[in-house]
């Protein structure tokens, strides 16, 4: 199985970059092969551009200098997001990475003739996000979970029909102490050493399904 | 909150001077000035503008919003200060605002600014409002989807103005919010009815 682990936080001595290190230190006792994407680490640029508003029905061949982000989003099965949320949501380097790496062709397509775009994610069986908020969970619930229903809905929908998400989340940091912050961070790591759970692709009994996709 | 200085801030995102977005910023800033008030406008595609956080802004967090060391976020923050309305502007990307209309609020919307940190019963943090002189908050976008696929998404970006930001502000702030669906196949007629609905809705407050 192929992981991306993509990482989202500026700071190295932050509790989600300490929560990136266990995940990645649980992936590396399973048989997964693990590509990671620090997205700070690297200077990545968030900010989509004029020419790939313009061009937003592109191909991803006219993109050089996303070639690294765009091959690791076509090779994984599963994807690992971990980052702070940041006003309900995720910070604007991660936000900046969906806008500008989930383009036309690799992550949708638009049909001839259709307005409804289509995933083309189908690889993808499944997604853990690894978050931490500063605020409650009743707190984020009133807030409205914008970062939660991103993951969970917008970007699932492009990926295989029976992919599944796992929230894995750490609530009201800054009350929490050391000793929850620490089972925390020991849960992370040892749920990322089992190998993930998955649902079997759906066996139709038609070929291609019932829009008959990929 | 300061008296002086614009009671209206039109915040916008869109790297193409010439799009719907642009016109609908133009709009909305017209109708507002028509009734009397002053406007702001804060273009986050101004060459420069970074939305990331950096690791300093990161570390200085809680303090950070009093003296800001960036001359543009120190801007935005007395801007902040004196509004009363505060509109956002954005195409709809990913169910959300695009990144650096994201960032803005993650590096502006601080402590001190935004919201204060008060100790409160069993010596837990409470959370209070720093905007509690802001009574209007207007979402002015463009979606991608129709208007049942956006509802079944959960409108995530909806979701973070009318509800994350708008709990930071004044208690009886109140939200409007205006959408234009399917921009992909709208017509010119439904673009230009839409600007009229902006036009409208932005001259009546």
């Amino acid at each position: 199985m192929n992981t991306l682990v993509v990482i989202s936080h500026p700071k190295p001595t932050s509790l989600t970059r300490a929560a990136a290190d266990r995940v990645l230190a649980g992936l590396a006792r399973t048989d997964q092969e693990v590509r990671v994407l620090d997205l700070d680490r690297m200077g990545f640029d968030p900010v989509l551009r004029l020419e790939e508003v313009r061009g937003h029905l592109g191909e991803p061949e006219d993109r050089p200098d996303l070639v690294e982000h765009l091959d690791a989003l076509r090779w994984c099965d599963r994807l690992v997001l971990v980052y702070p949320t940041w006003f309900s949501g995720q910070p604007a380097m991660l936000k900046g990475w969906f806008d500008r790496v989930w383009m036309h062709r690799v992550a949708f397509e638009l049909p001839d003739g259709s307005a409804r775009i289509r995933g083309t994610l189908q690889r993808i069986r499944r997604i853990d996000v690894v978050t931490s908020h500063g605020s409650s969970r009743r707190v984020n619930l009133v807030q409205g979970n914008s970062g939660r229903l991103r993951v969970n809905r917008t970007l699932r929908i492009l990926c295989a029909r029976t992919c599944i998400t796992r929230w894995r989340a750490i609530y009201d940091i800054d009350n929490k102490d050391r000793a929850a912050i620490e089972s925390w961070l020991d849960g992370l790591e040892s749920a990322f050493s089992q190998p993930p759970r998955l649902v079997p692709a759906l066996r139709l009994p038609w070929p291609g399904g019932p829009r008959g996709g990929p | 909150m300061t008296d002086t200085g614009p009671d209206c801030l039109v915040v916008h995102a869109h790297p193409d001077p010439a799009s719907y977005s642009a016109a609908l910023r133009d709009r909305a800033v017209a109708a507002l000035e028509r009734n009397g008030h002053t406007v702001a406008v804060i273009d986050l595609y101004h060459p420069g503008y970074r939305p990331a956080m950096s690791a300093d802004e990161h570390e200085h967090y809680y303090s950070i919003g009093l003296d800001h060391p960036d001359a543009a976020t120190a801007e935005h923050i007395r801007l902040l200060r004196s509004a009363r309305t505060i509109v956002f502007v954005y195409p709809t990307w990913w169910s959300g605002l695009p990144a650096v209309m994201k960032g803005w609020l993650d590096r502006t919307l601080l402590p001190e600014v935004a919201f204060k940190l008060s100790p409160g019963a069993g010596g837990k943090d409470v959370v209070r409002p720093g905007l509690d002189h802001v009574t209007r908050l207007v979402g002015i976008t463009t979606y991608g989807s129709a208007r049942n696929e956006v509802r079944l998404l959960g409108d995530a970006g909806r979701r973070t103005i009318t509800r994350t930001v708008r709990l930071v502000c004044a208690r009886r702030c109140r939200t409007t919010w205006l959408g234009l669906h399917r921009l992909d196949t709208s017509t010119p007629a439904e673009r230009s009815r839409f600007l009229e609905e902006v036009d409208a809705t932005l001259g009546r407050l």
